[in-house]
């Protein structure tokens, strides 16, 4: 134990800790903050969020032929509201626009009244013309199921759509647009904590090859059991920094007040994704959550892999920027976004875990027995 | 009892030792032999860091490599390139250590406090070894060397960057030391080891040469060593001629130090011969270069 922890103190150093700080505040200020700070990003997603929210409080998780009814009679009153308000305004009088059915079909193509449509959206930021708008393609998506399995799919696939549409799981509030924003979220943050771990990692066996402590180590009791604690040291590493980078995105996560999506479906037909599976909001967090710990797990078996055999940082680097590639690329996107999408083989996900965890601790323990062996 | 038995170490097609058998008993074994002669190479056999192509090393009766742990936990070892972290005092550092050597917390604490008076680092025992001259490196090198206090003490290169009082200082704690312990003492300066070697082994050819005490390997050398006064003139044509040990100017002339087998001549001053003799009369024939180094 009081290995593990001197091991743990030499991979924190002050200047490690500096520069996990650096990449960390970089990465959110240029890609992740956008999405906390922009959500929903303008109109009328700010609308659709609202209505899909009182939809949620209205109705619950899901929404019946009889609550739909009562939705487009909201939006009935939300029409008559804002003809009352183009009554009220003396310009669209004059221009002969006085009940919201001849404002939804202006002429934009005539500037004066363009520039009467343009005023009440951006200039005066009217929410009911927005509200309107926003339940108009609700409805539209509820009444049109049948874009659900619309693609051309394989029959796997398409079974799984029409028993979606059997079990009346398209019926469900959800909304890609919390969907799409969390996925775009985890993918940075993915990539933001394996390039920690990749940082962290760099010097595991590299320093003390190259400073000769090695010699010290080898020679002690310990001996070259060292090599497979710096492992256990490697992945405790690796753990706090992905437990501590979860831990303030989901904190911050917090604000984009999301939470009462957690319990619901993702398969529905407010939400473009579909799954192979039942699953809840949070239980495909959960889900993305897991899949970052195990992909940190082999970035940790193959990194201290990269550290063990590297004579030096420049081609430590080096064989980073392929793995970095790979793992930032097509591992974030098929590894932690999109998980469990109709699109992908059932398979795909739990086959490539196994395999990439067998892979990356084969090449590990490869290693281990060579420096078992090797004349230091 | 240390004891190396037929150990051949190759690296590839390259020979670096063949056919070494030692035995090492309490007492401070001096390992001399011009850099690159394979000091290091059967010094890190005796570590485990290098395994024997042929041949095994025993300690009392049982192979270093078989009792694994239990072997280097009685040993203490200097290498030649001793690493520390700069961010660390000697201190941590060596609590480090002592926590790989599998010390008890409370025991190493007391342990690294006492050597540390013994290597004169007690003063600075909690500043950062970044600031450290290259004498007080080695010093925190030598004090990790005893931590556990060692029955096997192995010392690569152990006197570089000492100075003079430092070296006494050492030779002195090297002889304490070694009343109950085997201090294997590997360098190419021969006076760390002469005066405190219980025996001295030389390496020569891949070979040991001799593994003797200092008296009995000087007098292999026994009445071929002089000194004489040669004039300046006389002085390039009388090297060609003997193999010169020492030379000084004295006198408006030089005082040569030689070795010769030929008869003596009269103004030839027959003189004892040192370590230092022998080594320059077995190494004459230059160090080895590097490339066969291992």
């Amino acid at each position: 134990m009081r290995i593990l922890f001197n091991e743990i103190r030499k991979l924190f150093s002050v200047k490690i800790i500096c520069l996990l700080l650096l990449v960390s505040f970089i990465v959110y200020q240029q890609f992740i903050m956008f999405e906390f700070k922009y959500f929903p990003n303008g109109r009328p997603l700010l609308d659709d969020f609202r209505a899909t929210q009182k939809m949620l409080v209205d109705y619950g998780k899901s929404m019946d032929n009889e609550e739909f009814e009562d939705f487009k009679e909201i939006k009935e009153q939300r029409i008559a509201e804002a003809t009352e308000y183009l009554k009220s305004q003396k310009e669209m009088v004059a221009a002969g626009i006085d009940t919201y059915e001849e404002f939804s079909n202006m002429d934009l193509e005539n500037e004066k009244l363009a520039a009467l449509h343009s005023k009440i959206f951006f200039e005066d930021s009217v929410d009911i013309f927005w509200e309107i708008q926003a339940r108009d393609g609700i409805i539209d998506r509820y009444e049109h199921p049948e874009r659900f399995n619309e693609h051309e799919l394989t029959p796997k696939q398409n079974a799984r759509m029409d028993e979606l549409v059997e079990n009346g799981s398209t019926k469900a509030i959800f909304t890609d647009m919390v969907f799409d924003n969390y996925n775009c979220l985890i993918k940075y943050v993915a990539i933001l904590i394996f390039l920690n771990i990749m940082i962290i990692h760099m010097p595991l066996y590299i320093r003390d090859k190259r400073n000769h402590v090695q010699l010290l180590q080898y020679t002690s009791k310990t001996g070259r059991k060292l090599f497979s604690q710096k492992l256990l040291t490697g992945i405790s590493a690796a753990m706090i920094v992905i437990t501590a980078q979860l831990a303030f995105f989901f904190f911050m996560y917090r604000g984009n007040d999301t939470s009462m999506f957690f319990p619901l479906p993702i398969n529905s037909i407010f939400n473009f994704f579909v799954s192979w599976y039942d699953l809840t909001f949070f239980q495909y967090i959960v889900l993305t959550v897991i899949c970052i710990f195990l992909l940190g797990l082999a970035l940790v078996l193959v990194g201290a892999w990269v550290s063990s055999v590297a004579p030096n940082y420049m081609t430590s680097v080096g064989l980073h920027v392929p793995l970095a590639f790979l793992l930032f690329g097509s591992g974030t996107t098929y590894l932690v976004q999109n998980l469990t999408t109709i699109y992908l083989n059932p398979y795909l996900l739990p086959i490539s875990f196994v395999i990439i965890l067998i892979l990356s601790s084969l090449l590990f323990m490869w290693r281990y027995r060579r420096e078992k062996l090797k004349n230091i | 009892m240390l004891l190396v038995e037929d150990v051949t170490k190759n690296f590839g097609q390259f020979n670096a030792l063949k056919n070494i058998n030692l035995e090492f008993c309490n007492g401070v074994y001096g390992l001399l032999a011009p850099n690159g002669a394979g000091k290091t190479t059967l010094i890190k056999m005796l570590t485990t860091l290098l395994f024997p192509t042929t041949g095994s090393i025993r300690y009392d009766g049982e192979d270093i490599i078989k009792m694994d742990e239990k072997y280097r936990e009685i040993i203490g070892y200097l290498p030649q390139e001793f690493g520390y972290y700069k961010n660390y005092s000697p201190t941590s550092y060596l609590l480090y250590l002592a926590a790989l050597k599998g010390i008890h917390p409370k025991t190493a604490i007391t342990r690294v406090e006492e050597l540390l008076k013994t290597v004169a680092l007690d003063h600075v025992a909690n500043k950062k070894m970044k600031k450290f001259s290259g004498g007080m490196i080695q010093r925190v090198g030598i004090a990790q060397a005893m931590l556990n206090d060692p029955k096997i003490l192995i010392l690569d290169e152990p006197t570089a960057g000492l100075d003079p009082k430092e070296r006494v200082r050492f030779r002195n704690l090297l002889t304490n030391l070694a009343r109950d312990r085997i201090v294997i003492l590997s360098t190419h300066i021969v006076s760390d080891v002469e005066s405190i070697a219980n025996e001295i082994i030389m390496i020569k050819n891949q070979e040991v040469l001799y593994k003797d005490t200092v008296s009995n390997i000087c007098r292999n050398i026994q009445g071929l060593v002089y000194e004489t006064e040669v004039s300046y003139e006389q002085t390039e044509q009388f090297r060609t001629t003997y193999l010169t040990l020492s030379e000084k100017q004295e006198n408006g002339s030089m005082y040569m130090r030689f070795l010769t087998e030929d008869t003596a001549k009269p103004e030839w001053k027959p003189v004892h011969p040192n370590l230092e003799d022998v080594f320059l009369y077995i190494y004459q024939d230059g160090v080895l270069s590097d490339d066969q180094t291992a």
